[in-house]
């Protein structure tokens, strides 16, 4: 039995919120159709930031600058609700024109774990990151000095192309290699992933596309610690292929009872 | 009553056969046929008319505006479009309209005058402008100098965001503090083992330490407030620059593009302002053009010759052209509005559906007949225009204001809410001609009073011509005229003399040609026909003859059914013996375009009375006022003329009989006045006689109109019954010059078989209806006692005595009323 060759990529959006997962699918529409075989999402209810509005007299800050009291726990809930219903929808309305299939899923725990775990058999993963400001950013390619896979070569160009953004690629040498040659502007080498991130995170970003197979970042922490410097949507590729990355107390396969499931049949 | 009291004398004899019938005849018209004749252009006796259009097309001042008046046929279209072309074409041409965006005030578009031919070369130019930009403005936004520049300022500005917000990330991470995402912001979180503090941790703590982290936390939690409210103030800055960078970019090759144009126009300084104010707006709207490069080409065409222009959003270049005008010779524009509605007249604005709702623009101004003929003249009926809804007075307001506004129907009754234009007005210079009837004519003037101030001319087209030799000539020539250019037969010599005798005819004056020029043409065509049909190559005056008949015989059905009743006397009139107190009428039936006359009896009864004539037909509302005026005149002729001692003591009654419809006009008042005095004198009247003609105070009988029709609808009867030689119709001397009878009744007036007798006065028409001398007053003041007048005048007497003896025998008391003898 031969297994029919596929057309795509299968894409998967994870965010904490519907204003990170809108900026993620804005990514990911400016792919081309034939681009992505299939598009998921997974709004996850991060665990730490209930609980820290939990805290007595937090306060939360507003993209306008102002800053209010936490919500309380039923007005989180009842956000999560709202969100999940606009991801779904933004989901669907990018998926439907293409008539790509589309998986709508919602979790609780950590973005990155979580996203991570759900991403299992998905080819790429994208994390939503809510834009800061409307001031175009760069399209930054995070890689090793070895060639990067021929799907992101593509996609950050596809992009540029798009976004009419400048691509910049950060290189993170691997242990033993050198320096070649001298650092063009658009080619930036680093020794180090933190000498990278530190980098990134002055840099006014509209997408990281990075991989896991082959990549520089070696764990789940190394990701948030990527998504956190690039403060924009992170495309990582390889996704699936992260079951080395996944932290020991991580249940897998994930309990099925946990997780919400909403798929185009 | 009828009774014989003496010999009467013979019938009068009446006009020769030689007056009935005015012919033309062929041989003066020195022609054998019209193709040999040089044909006449133009117009024959309408020199008033020619005139008043003449000046009215000349002049300058404003207001000369002509109303053309004249009954339907004369050529008063054909001679106002000859004669405003030739006057047009000495005038100069006029100016080129445009209608352009005013880029300040979108609503209220520019009127541009433009030398003319000019306003198509400016389109033209406009379009290629567009043209050009869209692409040059897209591939200079898509040069590397423009992009270097761009993300030149988009990583100043970036940077201005991201530092701080990296500082305050790392400030954030030394101090052991998370930065957490909600849905609605921010959280800031103490880090306690690598993970946020979570709430019971934070419980368990020290209070001090708990000061110690919520302290921490707000300080942050300012410096992130802070940074984010920068945010806006940077965005704002940003968005400054990059526009900045665009005008930059795009006015350097809008300028180039624009200098091309302006030095085009470089003499028209309206052109050169308004290229200003379309660069000015052209390098702030520079993204227009960049837009139009993202939209797909779709055609099989290379995008370098894609017609932008034809884009709707480059519509606020467009040039809209109201009217232009090809250089060439100069000549006036002559143009006729056939359906002078408001928006054909001022022109209007049309809207277009957009997503449910009606929208407009400038270029949807369509201009109307006032633009098309300004500098120029405007040719109207008068009619159209005056039952379109507020054409008329759209009309006026433009001649007064003299400039076009355009305003719709829809606005003006406030149907309409959706968005509209206020365009400029443009000035008007024109002059209107207004085609119509001499009535409506008539009652603009006595009912607009601003009509006489705006048409101060009027050119009076007359309904005929005197009939001397030259103008018959000309008649011919005309006739001539016609054939060649409506490509018909030529006319023998017979024909047009036979054609002229029909214009007499049509005249209803055997001195006068008419000039309804439409009637004799419809004739002409018609005898082509024929003589087509007959394979003749000329039209013959039998031609012509057969189609005039034809033409009666197409609308004499009812005309044959009332000659049919009264042949078989279902409709009573006598055409044989005598009677008193009765007689024959004659009146003209209009139906339609046909004219005919029929008899009518008239009857007489007379008793004793208190001096009441009663008018019958005035009693039951069947006559109409001039028919009752006719009936109070010959009421005071008898008042006047008879017994003039003693008190009118009649009473009398007039009847038309077997008449159902209403009757006007007073042309049987004499034939009334006989059968009074018949019935008053017992003298019968001749009943082979019909009379017409109206009758004043004095007993003079005067002209009537009609007297053809009347004397033929007679005569069609007595031929029906048999010709005696003793019929025939009493006439007012006046209409001798009117008579022109068809042949049939002028060969039985030739063989003695029928009569046309003229008569002056009511004494004469008595005389030859009764054969009895009228009589006339004597030295003794009486008339002579056999004499009609002089019965007459005893009967009344008798009344009058009669009347005074029943007086004297009822006056003990007996009241006969307050009109007792003095009742006139």
């Amino acid at each position: 039995m031969k297994t029919a060759q596929r057309a795509g990529l299968r894409i998967l959006v994870g965010a904490g919120s519907f204003a990170d997962a809108a900026a993620g699918l804005r990514i990911v529409e400016q792919f081309p159709r034939s681009f992505f075989a299939g598009l998921g999402g997974i709004l996850v209810e991060e665990v730490d930031m209930i609980a820290t509005s939990q805290i007595p007299n937090q306060r939360i800050v507003l993209l306008s600058g102002k800053t209010a009291l936490a919500p309380s726990h039923a007005q989180l809930r009842s956000h999560f609700r709202a969100d999940a219903r606009a991801f779904r929808r933004v989901l669907v309305r990018a998926a439907t024109p293409h008539g790509t299939q589309w998986t709508f899923m919602q979790d609780k725990g950590e973005l990155v774990q979580t996203a991570l775990r759900a991403a299992a058999g998905w080819d790429v993963l994208v994390l939503g990151y809510r834009h800061l400001h409307r001031i175009p950013g760069k399209i930054i390619v995070l890689q090793t000095s070895r060639n990067p896979s021929v799907e992101m070569e593509e996609a950050s160009s596809r992009l540029s192309k798009q976004l009419s953004a400048e691509r910049i690629v950060f290189s993170v040498r691997q242990n033993g290699e050198k320096a070649i040659g001298a650092r063009a502007s658009k080619n930036l080498q680093f020794d180090t992933l933190d000498d990278a991130l530190r980098a990134l995170t002055r840099q006014n970003a509209q997408v990281v596309l990075t991989e896991f197979q082959d990549g520089p970042l070696h764990s789940q922490t190394d990701l948030l610690r990527l998504l956190e410097a690039a403060r924009c949507p992170v495309v990582v590729f390889g996704a699936s292929d992260t079951g080395s990355l996944l932290e020991h107390n991580t249940h897998f396969p994930p309990v099925a009872n946990k997780t919400d499931h909403d798929t185009d049949v | 009553m009828a009774g014989k009291t003496r010999k009467k004398s013979a019938l009068p004899a009446g006009l020769s056969f030689k007056r009935l019938r005015a012919e033309c005849d062929p041989e003066t018209l020195g022609f054998d046929t019209t193709a040999s004749l040089k044909p006449a252009r133009g117009l024959t006796g309408q020199d008033r008319a020619i005139d008043a259009i003449k000046l009215s097309a000349n002049i300058d001042h404003k207001d000369f505006n002509l109303y053309v008046l004249g009954r339907e046929g004369t050529g008063r279209h054909t001679a106002v479009a000859r004669l405003l072309a030739e006057a047009a074409a000495t005038r100069p041409l006029p100016s080129d309209w445009v209608y352009v965006n005013n880029f300040d005030a979108p609503h209220k578009p520019h009127a541009m005058q433009l030398a003319p031919g000019t306003a198509a070369a400016l389109k033209l130019a406009m379009q290629h402008l567009v043209d050009d930009l869209a692409n040059d403005i897209p591939a200079l936004f898509e040069s590397e100098d423009y992009q270097t520049q761009r993300r030149a300022i988009e990583d100043e500005f970036g940077q201005k965001h991201e530092e701080p917000i990296a500082e305050f990330s790392e400030q954030a991470h030394a101090q052991n503090v998370a930065l957490l995402r909600t849905p609605m912001g921010f959280m800031l979180s103490a880090v306690v083992d690598g993970k946020p503090i979570k709430p019971e941790v934070y419980e368990a703590l020290p209070p001090e330490q708990r000061k110690e982290i919520d302290e921490k936390i707000e300080k942050l939690q300012e410096q992130l407030a802070d940074i984010l409210k920068h945010g806006p103030q940077l965005e704002k800055e940003h968005r400054q620059r990059i526009e900045e960078l665009h005008a930059a970019l795009a006015e350097q090759i809008v300028s180039i593009r624009i200098k091309e144009v302006q030095t085009q126009f470089k003499n028209a300084e309206n052109i050169l302002a308004y290229l200003e104010k379309t660069r000015l707006d052209m390098v702030s709207n520079a993204e227009l053009f960049l837009m139009s490069a993202t939209k797909p080409n779709g055609g099989p065409f290379p995008e370098v010759i894609h017609k932008h222009h034809q884009d709707p959003r480059f519509d606020r270049y467009a040039v809209n052209i109201m009217v232009s005008h090809e250089a060439g010779p100069p000549a006036a524009p002559v143009v006729t509005e056939d359906l002078p509605s408001v928006s054909h007249l001022t022109g209007r604005i049309e809207h277009i559906s957009e997503m449910g709702t009606l929208s407009t623009n400038f270029t949807l101004i369509k201009p109307g007949a006032l633009h098309r003929a300004n500098g120029g003249y405007l040719v109207i009926d008068a009619n159209r225009i005056l039952v379109e809804p507020y054409a008329w007075d759209t009309l006026k307001r433009c001649l007064q204001s003299q400039s076009i506004s355009i305003t719709s129907l829809a606005e003006r009754l406030s149907l309409s809410s959706t968005v509209t234009l206020e365009p400029d007005p443009i000035p008007l210079d024109i002059r209107i001609i207004l085609v119509g009837g001499r009535r409506l004519h008539m009652l603009l003037l006595h009912l607009d009073p601003e009509f006489g101030k705006l048409f101060k001319l009027e050119a009076d087209f007359e309904d005929d011509l005197p009939r001397t030799a030259k103008n018959t000539r000309a008649m011919a020539r005309l006739v001539a005229g016609y054939a060649a250019k409506e490509n018909l037969k030529p006319l023998t010599a017979a024909a047009v003399a036979a054609l002229l005798d029909h214009a007499v005819r049509l005249a209803d004056d055997s001195t006068k040609l008419t000039l309804e020029l439409s009637k004799l043409t419809d004739v002409m065509r018609e005898a082509d026909f024929y003589a087509t049909g007959q394979k003749q190559d000329l039209i013959s005056a039998d031609d012509i003859d057969h189609a005039i008949r034809q033409s009666v015989l197409r609308g004499s059905r009812i005309k044959e059914r009332m000659q049919e009743a009264v042949t078989r006397k279902t409709i009573l009139i006598d055409v044989k013996g005598q009677s008193v107190g009765q007689i024959n009428g004659l009146s003209v039936f209009a139906i339609g375009r046909n004219h005919f006359g029929r008899p009518s009896r008239i009857t007489a009864r007379v008793r004793m009375g208190t001096g009441k004539l009663v008018d019958i037909e005035r009693e039951v509302e069947l006559g109409g006022p001039l028919h009752s005026k006719g009936v109070l005149i010959l009421g005071s002729y008898l008042a006047t003329h008879y017994a003039l001692d003693v008190p009118i003591s009649l009473h009398a009654s007039l009847v038309f009989e077997q008449s159902y419809g209403g009757i006007d006009g007073d042309s049987a008042s004499s034939a009334e006045l006989y059968a009074l005095l018949s019935a008053l004198s017992g003298v019968p009247i001749r009943q082979g006689l019909a009379v017409t003609g109206s009758v004043n105070q004095n007993g003079d009988v005067q002209a009537i109109g009609g007297v053809n029709e009347k004397i033929e609808g007679f005569f069609d009867i007595c031929m029906a019954q048999g010709l005696t030689g003793e019929q025939g119709v009493l006439i007012p001397a006046s209409n001798i010059d009117h008579l022109m009878l068809r042949s049939d009744v002028v060969e039985a007036a030739k063989n003695g078989d029928f009569n046309v007798i003229p008569v002056k006065t009511i004494d004469q028409g008595i005389e030859a209806l009764t054969g009895v001398t009228a009589g006339r007053r004597g030295r003794n003041g009486q008339f002579p006692k056999s004499s009609i007048n002089g019965k007459v005048e005893a009967q009344l007497h008798a009344y009058a005595e009669t009347r005074r003896k029943f007086a004297d025998q009822n006056n003990d008391g007996l009241d006969i009323g307050p009109g007792n003898g003095t009742d006139q």
